[in-house]
């Protein structure tokens, strides 16, 4: 008889989920990821123009609204049938470099690290050795000491505040945290650092975009924000800082923590099929998908060696057969897909006494690319920038790979298909991206002296609509993976409006055939020891960063146990 | 005292009836007309010239004034100002149990907050756990409390107002702020 684990919902994330598992013999055999809240932005786009399109499309998330904005108005400006000028490419790079590097800051520290790093454990450390172990890794230093005190004040007044979300409070799992404490003490300085450096990354978005979240100045056509030199010192500045940062704190903490944890995150979190899809992310001049910072790609490593395909957006599909939605039959290209509402709530449990999970259990699609589920985020990017030679990506991978005494070969980028991999792709993408960032504010330098001695043609920012008809697709990445937005236009109004959300590729549902999506399918063959702590699961499904609050659900009908975890979704238990 | 950089920060929902103490407190402060309901001409003047609004663009240019700052809800988002600032004096509504007269005016410090382990949420986060998180982060400041026990702060119908009771404790309040404050008008 198996046994059903729970985490729901699941805390440290942005939204809300829940994942159920079936355990048999401390495996998990079965998994069910339920994505609980409807979007419904599609039906509040449609009727309106896109200018209000890209306002609206953005709200959608705190994390990521600069993605969304961008997918929104990639898709108005191929429906308009325009191109923006090199000045406006350039500007949206920046703005969206600048999320990333707030994201990926965000969830290696304060989304991920607490499954790692326990830092009431850091209490123990010996300062001495703390400074050694500096000098070992290479990583910059602080005032220890100063911070132990503070620390340990902190957990004396009993106020545990942030800490209280951890799964070491409550010694649920205390044979899961091993980081030695002198490492957990280095890791908690940064844990705080890193707060100072996402309010940096986001500056950059406000000097931007007027504000952040929720950017003003990227529109269909360009951008509305004209850059100085003074405010390009102002970006470059925290660029440079933030370059640093990343390669002297995150990138060999991230080496330092999964050396650790080597043997734990390698063999958890396999998604079995081995699809990576990436869109690909920051434009080029040549504006070609493929041709991207981060191209566009599709790696297979389902079989063998990892090999890299082309990718082709007329492949996508989404299905509804097992989510919440009014069934739109078969799986639908989203230039023409359907969101409609049920007419009433199926409800998640068909019977919720024997906790079997209904037909329909998530308001979350099954996307599909050539009828497979594919994974996408830091990890299919990775992967695919690195099949496709990008340099920067080459390096960063492996250099980790051998900070993590592995080979640099195949063997060990496909065992990059893991938690570990999803720990390791974040730090390597963050340390690429803001290298571009300075690379970009030295070209818009030089386009700012081209302009002042009148060597620039026309409006290098903006680009007017040519016509007010059409359709338009947007194919863009968010932080957290590909994203896509879809909109028809009849004389400047949208008549059809669809995302497919990099989410809904991860935390897909079964297809019209039975086949479950790429959270669940990763979930499937994990250890988990003690069904009430199931923090390998948690691990797995951090991994993902899932943007949707989230939960999951662990039962064991053998026993009936059952293990329910309810959080804010911030990180409070 | 010259050299201390100090900051007034008023707390709180205007439209929660009692809940708005702060956001009334900080006009009393800064605007001459709010002053006047409860305060004579003299000493309405003598506020507004002691205290200027917040300038978050501007924040060195108070002519000498002490700046308050109507904070509304924010939670963590006063860290910054606890890093900039070497005294803080927070006014807000505060509820002393069943048994508390409402419009009693309190003095108070963050530690002396009932202190509990789990915090719930962003949205159910009190002054003593920033100043904790602020501290962990290394940013200290002197941070003092002045609270009015609230009467009623789930108004039936739509409002802008404080009730009687807690309206009448405006004076004891600003004595209270000028007290923490460490000065005389």
């Amino acid at each position: 008889m198996a046994k059903h684990s729970i985490i729901d919902p699941v805390d440290r994330i942005e939204g809300h989920l829940r994942v159920e598992m079936e355990v048999e013999n401390g495996v998990v055999t079965d998994a069910w990821v339920s994505g609980g809240l409807f979007r419904g932005l599609e039906l509040i786009a449609e009727g309106r123009d896109p200018y209000d399109a890209a306002m609206l499309a953005q709200r959608v998330c705190g994390v990521c609204p600069v993605s969304h904005c961008h997918t929104s108005v990639f898709a108005a400006e191929e429906a308009y049938g325009i191109q923006i000028p090199e000045g406006g490419r350039l500007v949206r790079n920046l703005i969206e470099g600048a999320q990333f590097m707030h994201s990926h800051i965000l969830w290696f520290y304060q989304l991920s690290a607490l499954d790692y790093v326990n830092p009431l454990h850091a209490l123990e450390a010996d300062i001495n050795k703390t400074y050694a172990l500096c000098e070992t890794l290479g990583l910059a230093q602080t005032d220890f000491a100063a911070l132990k005190d503070r620390l340990a004040k902190f957990a004396q007044n009993g106020q545990y505040s942030w800490l209280s979300g951890g799964w070491f409070m409550d010694g649920l799992a205390p044979e899961a945290y091993k980081l030695p404490a002198e490492v957990d003490l280095i890791a908690t300085a940064h844990y705080i650092e890193a707060i100072d450096m996402q309010a940096t990354a986001d500056e950059i978005s406000a000097i931007i975009g007027g504000k952040m979240p929720h950017v003003q100045t990227s529109i269909p056509g360009g951008t509305a924000w004209y850059p100085s030199v003074e405010k390009l010192d102002d970006i470059l500045f925290r660029a440079t800082k933030l370059k640093e940062w990343v390669d002297n704190v995150m990138i060999p903490d991230a080496i330092a923590i999964a050396s650790v944890y080597l043997n734990d995150v390698a063999t958890i979190g396999n998604n079995k099929h081995g699809n990576f899809m990436a869109y690909g992310v920051f434009d080029r001049p040549s504006r070609e998908l493929d041709d991207r910072f981060f191209p566009a790609g599709i790696v297979r490593m389902g079989s063998g060696a990892p090999v890299l395909e082309q990718f082709d957006g007329a492949y996508i599909t989404e299905g509804t057969t097992h989510a919440y939605y009014k069934d739109s039959g078969e799986p639908l290209h989203p230039t023409v897909g359907v969101t409609e509402l049920p007419e009433k709530f199926p409800g998640y449990y068909k019977d919720a006494a024997a906790e079997i999970v209904n037909d329909k259990y998530t308001w979350s699609k099954a996307p599909r690319y050539d009828g497979e589920p594919m994974e996408v985020g830091p990890l299919a990017r990775v992967l695919v920038s690195y099949m496709s030679g990008n340099p920067e990506i080459v390096a960063g991978v492996n250099a980790v790979l051998t900070g993590l005494k592995l080979p640099v070969d195949a063997s060990s980028v496909m065992a990059l298909n893991s938690a570990l991999g999803r720990l390791a792709a974040r730090p390597i993408e963050a340390s690429a991206v803001a290298g571009y960032m300075i690379d970009w504010c030295g070209e818009l330098v030089e386009l700012l002296g081209l302009i002042e001695a009148g060597a620039v043609e026309g409006n290098p920012w903006f680009a007017e609509r040519v016509r007010d008809t059409g359709l338009g697709e947007g194919f863009w990445e968010a932080p957290r993976g590909a994203l896509y937005h879809t909109e028809t236009l009849a004389g400047n109004t949208i008549t059809h409006y669809q995302e497919v959300v990099p989410t809904t590729w991860n935390i897909s549902p079964r297809d019209e055939h039975g086949v479950p999506g790429t959270i669940e399918q990763g979930l499937i063959g994990t250890p988990v020891a003690n069904i009430e702590a199931p923090i390998n699961a948690l691990r797995i499904v951090h991994g993902y960063d899932p943007c949707v609050a989230c939960a999951v659900h662990i039962v064991e009908p053998k026993t009936g146990r059952e293990f329910k975890m309810h959080t804010s979704p911030w990180g409070g238990r | 005292m010259e050299d201390i950089k100090q900051m007034v920060v008023c707390v709180g929902n205007m439209l929660m009836l009692d809940e708005g103490f702060g956001s009334h407190m900080a006009k009393v402060l800064t605007d001459y007309d709010t002053a006047r309901e409860s305060f004579d001409d003299a000493h309405a003047r003598a506020l507004v010239d002691t205290f200027c609004e917040y300038d978050a663009h501007d924040d060195d240019e108070t002519d000498g004034r002490i700046p308050v700052m109507d904070a509304g809800t924010m939670g963590m988002s006063l860290i910054p100002y606890i890093r900039d600032f070497d005294r803080l004096v927070i006014v807000d509504a505060v509820d002393c149990g069943p048994d508390a007269v409402p419009g009693t005016c309190y003095t108070f410090t963050p530690e002396d907050m009932a202190a509990y382990s789990i915090m719930h949420s962003l949205h159910d986060m009190r002054i003593s756990d920033v100043l904790n998180n602020a501290r962990l982060a290394g940013h200290d400041c002197d941070i003092r409390c002045v609270g009015v026990q609230k009467k009623d702060i789930c108004p039936r119908d739509f409002t802008i107002d404080l009730t009687p009771e807690v309206k009448a404790a405006v004076p004891y309040a600003v004595g209270a702020v000028l007290e923490l404050l460490e000065i005389e008008i």
